[in-house]
């Protein structure tokens, strides 16, 4: 029952990976453009966030890929 | 057609005006049905000896309760199984929003004259935002119980200082991507239904139950168990 859950936990984690990756490029993406037209910054604050976006997505995939390996066991050494 | 969520009245509180919604008004209805059926069934189960080996209805609220608590146990650990009656109701409610599509709703509409299907309010950002919310807060929130403020903000700033501002839009970005899922799932399968039932009459034979039953019943189940599994992931690995 438990292999079950495990397997299902790590269903939803493998399909949140696309919504992962979009949200932070598209938050950030409007978040910049907002800036730009709020301060009259012409596309300065969009470039910084849409790299912002970008690289966070990819710290969301590796936070998820994370979440799938285990921590070695302090008490068992280096086989 | 119109998928918009209406307005159903106004109410001014304190001198703003308060909308009260169509997904509003269901939810409170499906908030009753689950109130009620828990006070009925402490007052049934109250009245009577409760049994070590179960039967009846003690049996199947043991064995729903039991099923959730197992489920709380076997994602977030042993140690947070007190955890399980809050997903326990989050669960329940989710899943009864999303099987609400099958039944006839409030909404009358006079011109055509008939009672249309409710509309799910997780088919409402608002609704489904709001419940991501109380993941996002009670992650932060049992994170900096468990680790402390400073382990808490330290964890922002890991692997090195210049990568804060990526774990935090990253930590922003869950309670976006957790809401958006679920509505978009919910409110796609409310749309597919509407258009589907504006065709000729002949098209609605047979073929929209199973319709229903993959938008309503499987993506409803899957999204509200999906919903709370990446809630209890997101709290669990907050605290270790």
């Amino acid at each position: 029952m438990k292999k079950k859950h495990e397997v299902m936990k790590y269903l939803s984690l493998i399909t949140q990976i696309g919504f992962m990756m979009a949200i932070p490029i598209i938050g950030c993406i409007l978040l910049g453009s907002f800036l730009d037209r709020l301060l009259n910054t012409r596309i300065v604050f969009l470039v910084i966030f849409t790299i912002l976006g970008t690289l966070s997505a990819f710290r969301n995939l590796f936070v998820i890929g994370l979440k799938k390996v285990k921590k070695p066991d302090k008490k068992e050494g280096p086989k | 057609m119109d998928f918009s969520n209406h307005v159903v009245t106004t109410v001014n509180l304190f001198g703003f005006e308060l909308w009260i919604t169509e997904s509003m008004v269901n939810s409170w209805i499906i908030m009753g049905i689950l109130v009620l059926a828990a006070v009925i069934i402490r007052i049934i189960l109250q009245r009577r000896t409760l049994q070590a080996v179960p039967t009846g209805l003690q049996n199947v609220v043991e064995t729903i309760v039991e099923m959730l608590d197992n489920f709380t146990v076997s994602t977030m650990g042993e140690k947070h199984r007190n955890f399980g009656p809050f997903y326990g109701g989050m669960f329940i409610y989710i899943l009864l929003c999303n099987l609400s599509g099958l039944l006839p709703g409030p909404k009358y509409v006079e011109s055509a004259g008939y009672i249309q299907f409710m509309r799910p309010p997780t088919a409402d950002v608002a609704v489904t935002l709001a419940l991501a919310l109380i993941t996002f807060f009670m992650t932060q929130g049992y994170g900096i119980k468990a680790k402390g403020v400073k382990n808490w903000a330290k964890g922002l700033t890991e692997p090195m200082w210049p990568l804060t501002p990526l774990n935090v839009i990253g930590e922003l970005a869950n309670p976006v991507s957790l809401s958006f899922r679920l509505f978009g799932n919910i409110l796609g399968g409310t749309i597919i239904m509407g258009l589907y039932y504006n065709l000729p009459w002949f098209a609605l034979v047979g073929i929209p139950a199973a319709l229903h039953i993959y938008f309503d019943i499987f993506a409803g189940v899957l999204q509200a168990f999906i919903f709370v599994m990446l809630s209890m992931t997101f709290v669990s690995s907050a605290m270790e």
